[in-house]
């Protein structure tokens, strides 16, 4: 499968967070770590996408601080995710194989 | 619970509308986290942008449609996209607003219903296009004219009198602006102005006509506007001995003087007086209304006896705090002392405040229109054509039964079956207004054209430009004629009575409402036939009167309005001035007119008092003939005094007689021409020469010298709509430098415009101080009078509308028995199959329809002869006379006609039926 970079970036930011993967903190760990500042609707845009295709799903959990005690939704990557997501890493490796900066 | 930092209330209601299920309010919350956040940070404002902003954003859109898309495809059912347009099944959605039930799909069945019923489509389009772009426009129109005008306009207000007796505006004199200034104290900065044209010269020669305001310099104060360059008039300026001065306008400066920064201290001529430029306005000021020159107001009141003063538009700011009403009071106080200490001119005179703008826009008068009774008219003219469209749209319903029960039967609530029909109506709808908004741009530019050349000058603050408020109200009135034509139809259409048939599939799914039907075409039918032969006959009228040519090769002329500056002198000094003034124009007109003919391209010069068309009306009696009786003092005529080579320039032939000669202009000479139709219409076609005919006035005063008729001409008539020249006319000889201002008429050849430079150039070479006014080529200065304009452009946009309706009407009347006639369609079966004879079935549909069709037509006869009486007098009054004779019988004609061809597709269709087809849908 392929995957777009903000695709991607979302999937390890699901991965990087774990059981806080929730919207909010996603967009918030894409800035943070890959310095990508991403719309709140884009970031639930391709949450979507990644859902029906499969790659991660979500379930809703009790809140808890934060969000004023309201319950939210956290996502975890799905086996298929994590599978494009090491396709994805290898595609990556095997086109920077021999390459040589001038 | 919204804390003291709660996004927004109405954006974040709008994005928990957008943002639909757990991940919708999951990503709301979000938004509204991240502007607390914002909002702590960097302060309310940028917060509300940023949130706002998500709007306009692609992201939002894309997750909107995402999540709808999700929505509909989890537990709501599947979704066809045939034509048939299998609906999405029941939202348990009580409570809900009907839009929520809609969604993109509907949108693309509507535009799929546009492509599939092209007629209904351009019919419907059609009729509400034009009518929301009339109403529109007139939103438009009426907003700029009420709406308060910007700072610094907001609180300048105008002062006139009014006349108590006749309750109209009478002129101001500079002498009641100088008691009104010195003693009102709740306005600030009264200032008085004037408007003269004159010739505005440069150093490199060119030369136009320009309009400027000899002003008080309080004016500038009042705007509070410093000038681009130089300094605005000062008090200074307004001294006798001052030198001329004057301040520019942008434009001005721009466009005669390159943008000149040295503009300041440059001489300009404006008339025989050299100016000197002391500063240039910046880019888009204008006062008093759209002016780009200012003198300053030099008068001496000493100068002038009481009630010969210069007449002027006074104007001040209201003090800090202080109301209209107040003002009002105030100057009353002082209307009354100025009334009583000078009862001979201020007897009736009642000084009236105003808002600035409602001087210019004629609401002043204290009867404007109540805003919320105009909007509802506007509104109102909406909903004719689409009640119309809306009968179109419920025969559409009706003939869509089986697929409604399909969706039906699926599951698809009668909610959301009345949300997808109303989205098909909103969807032509839109389309329309589309088109309405380019008719309603184009038409204000025009009525604000008009605005302006009736006035003389448009007011600056007027722009021209549709405002948001009137594509907001659009978009109001075009949900409001989707809600007429879509929604209503369809609540009728899914009744409780046809949603419980519908619920069978296989049951018979047409709606049983013959006596609806019956009513409905009853009425369509007399509605038509009794109001559009008068709107018909009416707007017909209208645009042949407005389409008519000159009589006359019009096209071959240029002329001009000749006219000499002049001021207004001192009292001690009026007659000698006066009488100088107009030997002076004697001598320049007889000399511009001989320049002119010397002029190889001009082939023939002539003046009059007023050109074709523009003779005034007169009462006359003629002697040995008796009175004209009646409320009249006389038979009325147009009376024009023209050169003695008037009827030779313009290739008018005499009829019997002579032309005018020069003994005609020597002092007792009593010589008159009349016209082809002043023989026909005052003499009866009888002998004119050597008869005598008399100017008789209205009221007591005395008739006029007797004149001896020495010619009958052919008639000359521009046939301009405004002018309603249906008189006869009566001319009389006129010497040059008789009359001020004078019309000029010169032949050129075909293309007279190119002539206009050089004869402006003529005129200004002799002197300075003349001006050529309204210098076109006659058929231009026909076709774009202001009032011809006026009359054209209503006359299109009555026949625009009538002709809309006449469609709809129409179609209406087609759709409606058609659907009748295919109701029958299974008693049209069974009698087929019972063996009945086909002349026999068709006779009973076609008497059926010709019933119901004639009951129409003599319902709508009872209205339309009453009401083409009542129109007759004021259309008559607009010079149009509308001929219902012909018009009626042909409306009726084609209504019943319609009708009748609407029924023949569906009978012929059921005498088609085969046995076995009655038996297959269990009929018998």
């Amino acid at each position: 499968m392929n995957l777009g970079e903000l695709q991607q970036m979302t999937m390890l930011a699901v991965a990087r967070l774990d059981a806080e993967a929730y919207g909010a903190a996603i967009r918030d760990e894409l800035q943070a770590v890959a310095g990508r500042k991403v719309a709140v609707p884009t970031v639930y845009v391709t949450l979507v996408r990644l859902e029906e295709q499969g790659l991660v799903e979500s379930t809703e959990v009790p809140g808890a601080g934060g969000r004023g005690g309201r319950a939210r939704r956290v996502f975890r990557l799905t086996p298929a995710g994590w599978q494009a997501l090491d396709e994805a890493r290898v595609a990556m490796s095997r086109m920077w194989a021999g390459v040589v900066r001038p | 619970m919204r804390g003291p930092r709660a996004a927004p209330g109405l954006l974040s209601r709008i994005f928990r509308l957008l943002f639909t299920g757990p991940l919708g309010d999951e990503a709301c919350g979000d938004l509204e986290q991240e502007y607390s956040k914002r909002r702590a940070a960097r302060g309310r404002v940028l917060a509300t942008l940023w949130y706002a902003g998500h709007l306009f954003a692609p992201g939002t859109w894309a997750l909107v449609f995402k999540l709808r898309r999700r929505a509909r495809s989890r537990g709501m059912g599947s979704v066809s996209s045939s034509a048939s347009s299998v609906g999405r099944p029941r939202i348990e959605a009580s409570g809900r607003p009907l839009w929520l039930d809609v969604s993109w799909l509907d949108v693309k069945l509507g535009i799929r219903m546009m492509v599939k019923y092209p007629g209904l489509t351009l019919v419907g389009g059609f009729g509400m296009a034009v009518a929301i772009a009339i109403s529109g426009g007139s939103f438009d129109v009426f907003n700029d004219v009420v709406r308060t005008p910007p700072p610094p306009l907001d609180d300048v207000v105008a002062m006139r009198n009014w006349n108590a007796v006749t309750g109209r505006p009478v002129t101001t004199s500079l002498r009641d602006f100088a008691t009104w200034r010195d003693a009102l104290e709740s306005v600030e900065d009264v200032g008085a102005s004037r408007w003269i044209e004159r010739n505005f010269i440069t150093d490199d020669g060119r030369a136009e006509p320009v309009l400027i305001a000899d002003i008080t310099p309080s004016a500038f104060r009042l705007m509070r506007v410093a000038p681009l360059l130089g300094r605005p008039l000062v008090e200074g300026d307004a001294h006798e001995e001052a030198l001329p001065v004057v301040v520019i306008g942008y434009d001005v400066w721009r466009t005669r003087f390159a943008s000149d920064p040295a503009v300041v201290g440059r001489n300009v001529r404006l008339g025989s007086t050299v100016h000197t430029v002391v500063g240039v306005m910046p880019d888009g000021f204008a006062f008093p209304l759209s002016h780009h020159f200012w003198t300053p107001l030099r008068a001496d009141l000493s100068d002038y006896e009481r009630g010969r003063e210069p007449q002027v538009e006074v104007f001040g700011r209201l003090g800090p705090g202080v109301t209209l009403d107040r003002a009002q009071h105030e100057l009353t106080t002082i209307g009354m002392r100025q009334a009583a200490a000078f009862p001979e001119t201020h007897e009736h005179l009642r000084p009236r405040i105003s808002s600035y703008a409602d001087r210019w826009t004629g609401n002043d008068d204290g009867n404007a229109a109540p805003v919320g009774l105009a909007y509802l008219l506007f509104t109102t003219l909406l909903l004719v054509p689409c009640a119309n469209v809306a009968i179109l749209v419920y025969a559409r319903t009706a003939t869509r039964q089986g697929e409604l029960a399909v969706r039906n039967a699926l599951g698809a609530s009668r909610r959301r079956i009345v949300a997808q029909l109303f989205m098909e109506s909103l969807v032509l709808a839109t389309a329309a207004a589309a088109v309405a908004l380019v008719l309603a741009r184009l038409a204000v530019e025009q009525m604000h054209g008009l605005m302006a050349d009736m006035d003389g000058i448009p007011p600056f603050w007027i722009d021209v430009a549709l405002s948001s408020s009137t594509v907001l109200y659009v978009v109001g009135l075009t949900v409001l004629a989707a809600v007429v034509a879509g929604v209503l139809p369809a609540v009728q259409a899914t009744g409780r009575r046809v949603a419980s048939g519908l619920r069978q599939l296989g049951a018979d799914t047409r709606m049983q409402l013959g006596r609806t039907w019956t009513v409905l075409i009853v009425a369509q039918v007399a509605a038509s036939v009794a109001i559009l032969p008068a709107a018909v006959s009416v707007a017909w009228a209208s645009v042949r009167s407005v389409i008519a040519q000159p009589g006359f090769a019009a096209e071959e002329f240029l002329t001009a309005r000749l006219v000499m500056d002049w001021e207004t002198p001192s009292s001690g000094e009026a007659d000698a001035y006066w009488r100088d003034f107009y030997a002076r124009f004697r001598e320049l007109h007889a000399e511009v007119m001989r320049r002119l003919e010397a002029e190889p391209a001009v082939s023939g010069v002539t003046y009059a008092w007023g050109l074709p068309g523009q003779e005034s009306p007169a009462f006359v009696e003629v002697e040995g003939m008796p009175p004209a009786g009646g409320s009249t003092p006389g038979r009325e005529v147009r009376r024009g005094w023209v050169d003695v080579d008037y009827f030779d320039v313009f290739d008018v032939p005499i009829l019997a007689g002579r032309r005018f000669d020069s003994r005609d202009l020597d002092t007792g000479a009593t010589a008159t021409i009349v016209s082809r139709t002043f023989v026909r219409q005052i003499l009866g076609d009888n002998n004119a020469l050597g008869r005598r005919v008399r100017v008789v006035p209205a009221g007591d005063a005395e008739p006029g010298p007797w004149y001896g008729i020495v010619g009958v001409v052919d008639d000359l008539r521009s046939n301009a709509a405004i002018y309603q020249e249906t008189e006869g006319r009566l001319y009389h000889p006129m010497a040059p430098g008789q009359a001020h201002p004078v019309k000029l008429a010169l032949r050129v050849g075909s293309t007279p415009a190119t002539f206009a430079g050089r004869f402006r150039e003529i005129t200004i070479a002799l002197d300075p101080t003349l001006r050529l006014q309204e210098l076109l080529p006659l058929d231009e200065l026909y076709r774009t009078h202001p009032m011809q304009m006026t009359a054209r452009f209503g006359a299109w946009t009555l026949a625009l509308a009538t002709l809309s309706v006449l469609f709809l009407s129409t179609a209406g009347i087609y759709a409606l028995t058609s659907v009748t006639v295919t109701q029958r369609r299974r008693e049209i079966g069974i009698r087929v199959v019972l063996g009945a004879h086909p002349h026999r079935i068709l006779g009973s549909i076609f008497s059926r329809a010709v019933v119901q069709l004639v009951l129409g037509v003599a319902v709508g006869i009872l209205g339309a002869v009453p009401l083409a009486t009542y129109m007759r007098p004021g259309a008559l009054e607009f010079g149009i006379a509308p001929d219902t004779h012909v018009v009626l019988p042909a409306v009726a004609a084609l209504m019943i006609a319609a009708g009748l061809v609407a029924a023949i597709g569906p009978a012929r269709r059921g005498l088609r039926i085969q046995p076995a087809e009655v038996l297959k849908e269990g009929w018998l």
